[in-house]
């Protein structure tokens, strides 16, 4: 028989279990997709860094020619409190290009698909018909969008044309705050691989269990569960 | 700011698809349970599976319409999008309901399009029907559940990830049926002498009534626990859609009325029986339009 020790011994490991999936940090996230071994090109967001300039959305928004008001990237400023003070930060928003996307499967044509080179999740613009199921599926508000140029779905694919030569993503070479850090995490010498390993990043939404690539360094357990989103009110604005 | 990717033409599309499956399924009950050798049945059978067919097609259209680039090539005379469509007939993709639906009401379309035929073609045996009778059946549960479960399959939303939402659009989609029927039965001037039609509506329309105060209640509770406002509140545009449309319009006053003619034992009269039907049809649009938007909260 339990006596009363071992069953509220049993009700906290299994409370830590729940809570351990719940909230999981970006470790175990990291983790699964290094047992893979392949080649899977991450972002790391260093919140410390981030001024809110949005040289980042100015610089997507000319190499990707999406219009003014058409962001594959956002910074929104918001705030999060700890203890009784509250603080405002910057934080920047995109696809998260996750390892198990809830958007592809769902595609009817499979004009959104995950390449199996680099894990880069990406919408065939030739495919889609816009009908918009994937923006419907991703739990990341906002980061799809339908782009008035083509009228079909668009989103951040880390900049495929660029990065496809070696070259980084826009944001990243346009950065002020050096925040944004663009890698192959299954490198181990490459610069995301090495502060991946010494920072405790976290990724938005783990409970949604999609195993995002964009890694956020500065983010709060209660922040980095929070439904941020694109369209989110933003606290000032410059 | 939330931004509302599926509205009015997606509405439509789950509303057609629910209104023509339940005509459907009625029209294929009536060849199956032999009540088709009554002449004015064998009627209500015919005209209702045609409607069926007919509201079947308008609804695909409807999400036909809804397809940005189908609009993209409209405003743009861009040819080659505004056919993109047939994309969606050129791939089988089993992990998305959006899929498995294209070739669900395709399917559904010839074989509903074939139960027509067959009245047309061996008019004086009805026995033909049946095997397409029990198909369209089939295929019209089908439909009437697919409509749920193609928002359904997004798991991570609050509203549309809610399990009885299944049962709701189901016996919703029956009552649309039931009131397509009611309006066929009017125009073709066949009484309902036994209340016998009154009475099964009112039994589907208190299922479902009980239904969707289960939903609403979920939906409050899930609200409240995930820190947000009730997302069906009556103060928002989803919550008053659900509460005016979906539930006065289209479930109360329904029942009363089929409740007045049953206690008052006299037959509804023709104009009350077409308020009836339309009364219940509004409020099946409304309980699709509703629950779309308060799916899109983030």
């Amino acid at each position: 028989m339990l006596d009363r020790r071992r069953a509220l011994r049993f009700l906290a490991g299994g409370a830590i279990a729940t809570t351990s999936v719940m909230f999981m940090p970006a470790g175990s996230a990291i983790a699964a997709v290094r047992q893979q071994g392949k080649k899977r090109l991450a972002m790391v967001i260093d919140l410390s860094r981030c001024n809110g300039c949005k040289a980042c959305v100015v610089s997507c928004g000319m190499e990707n020619g999406t219009k003014p008001d058409e962001h594959r990237t956002q910074v929104i400023q918001t705030s999060a409190e700890i203890g009784d003070k509250q603080f405002a930060f910057n934080l920047p928003i995109m696809c998260n290009n996750c390892e198990d996307p809830s958007c592809v499967s769902v595609c009817p044509t499979g004009a959104t698909f995950k390449r199996e080179e680099d894990g880069i999740v990406v919408v065939d613009s030739t495919l889609c018909i816009g009908c918009n199921y994937c923006i419907q599926a991703c739990p990341y508000g906002g980061v799809r969008f339908t782009n008035s140029t083509t009228g079909t779905v668009d989103k951040c694919n880390f900049c495929i044309q660029r990065t496809s030569r070696g070259l980084l993503p826009a944001c990243v070479e346009t950065c002020t705050g050096g925040a944004r850090i663009f890698g192959d995490i299954n490198d181990v010498n490459s610069e995301i691989s090495k502060l991946l390993s010494q920072s405790n990043p976290m990724v938005l939404q783990a409970s949604k269990q999609t195993s995002p690539n964009v890694f956020y360094i500065g983010l709060t357990q209660e922040e980095s569960n929070t439904a941020f989103s694109i369209h989110s009110p933003q606290l000032w604005q410059r | 700011m939330h931004e509302v990717h599926w509205g009015l033409l997606v509405a439509a599309y789950l509303f057609l698809a629910g209104a023509g499956a339940g005509a459907l399924f009625i029209s294929g009950c009536l060849v199956l349970s032999n009540k088709v050798q009554v002449p004015h049945h064998l009627n209500t059978a015919k005209i209702s599976a045609i409607v069926g067919t007919l509201l079947l097609m308008l609804g695909t259209g409807m999400i036909v319409f809804d397809l940005t680039t189908f609009q993209y090539g409209i405003a743009n005379v861009d040819v080659v999008k505004f056919f993109r469509f047939y994309r969606l007939f050129m791939t089988i993709e089993p992990s998305s309901m959006m899929s498995i639906g294209t070739w669900l009401l395709t399917l559904a379309i010839i074989f509903s399009s074939l139960f027509c035929l067959s009245f047309r073609a061996k008019a004086d045996q009805p026995g033909y029907s049946r095997p397409f009778a029990a198909i369209n059946v089939i295929f019209a549960v089908c439909i009437a559940s697919y409509t749920a479960l193609l928002i359904g399959d997004i798991n991570h939303n609050l509203v549309w990830s809610n399990s009885i939402l299944v049962v709701i659009f189901l016996l919703s989609a029956l009552s649309c049926g039931a009131a397509v029927v009611l309006i066929i039965k009017t125009r073709l001037k066949i009484v309902d002498v036994n209340h016998t039609f009154a009475k099964s509506d009112s039994a589907l329309l208190a299922l479902e009534v009980l239904t969707v105060c289960v939903f609403a209640y979920s939906i409050y509770s899930i609200s409240i626990f995930n820190g947000m406002d009730n997302l069906l509140s009556f103060s928002s545009t989803a919550g008053a859609i659900w509460w005016i449309g979906a539930i006065l319009i289209g479930l109360i006053m329904p029942l009363l009325l089929n409740f007045t003619s049953i206690i008052s034992k006299t037959s509804v009269s023709h104009s009350k029986e077409y308020l009836l039907a339309v009364l219940i049809l509004m409020g099946a649009f409304c309980l699709r339009y509703s629950v779309l938007l308060a799916g899109q909260y983030y």
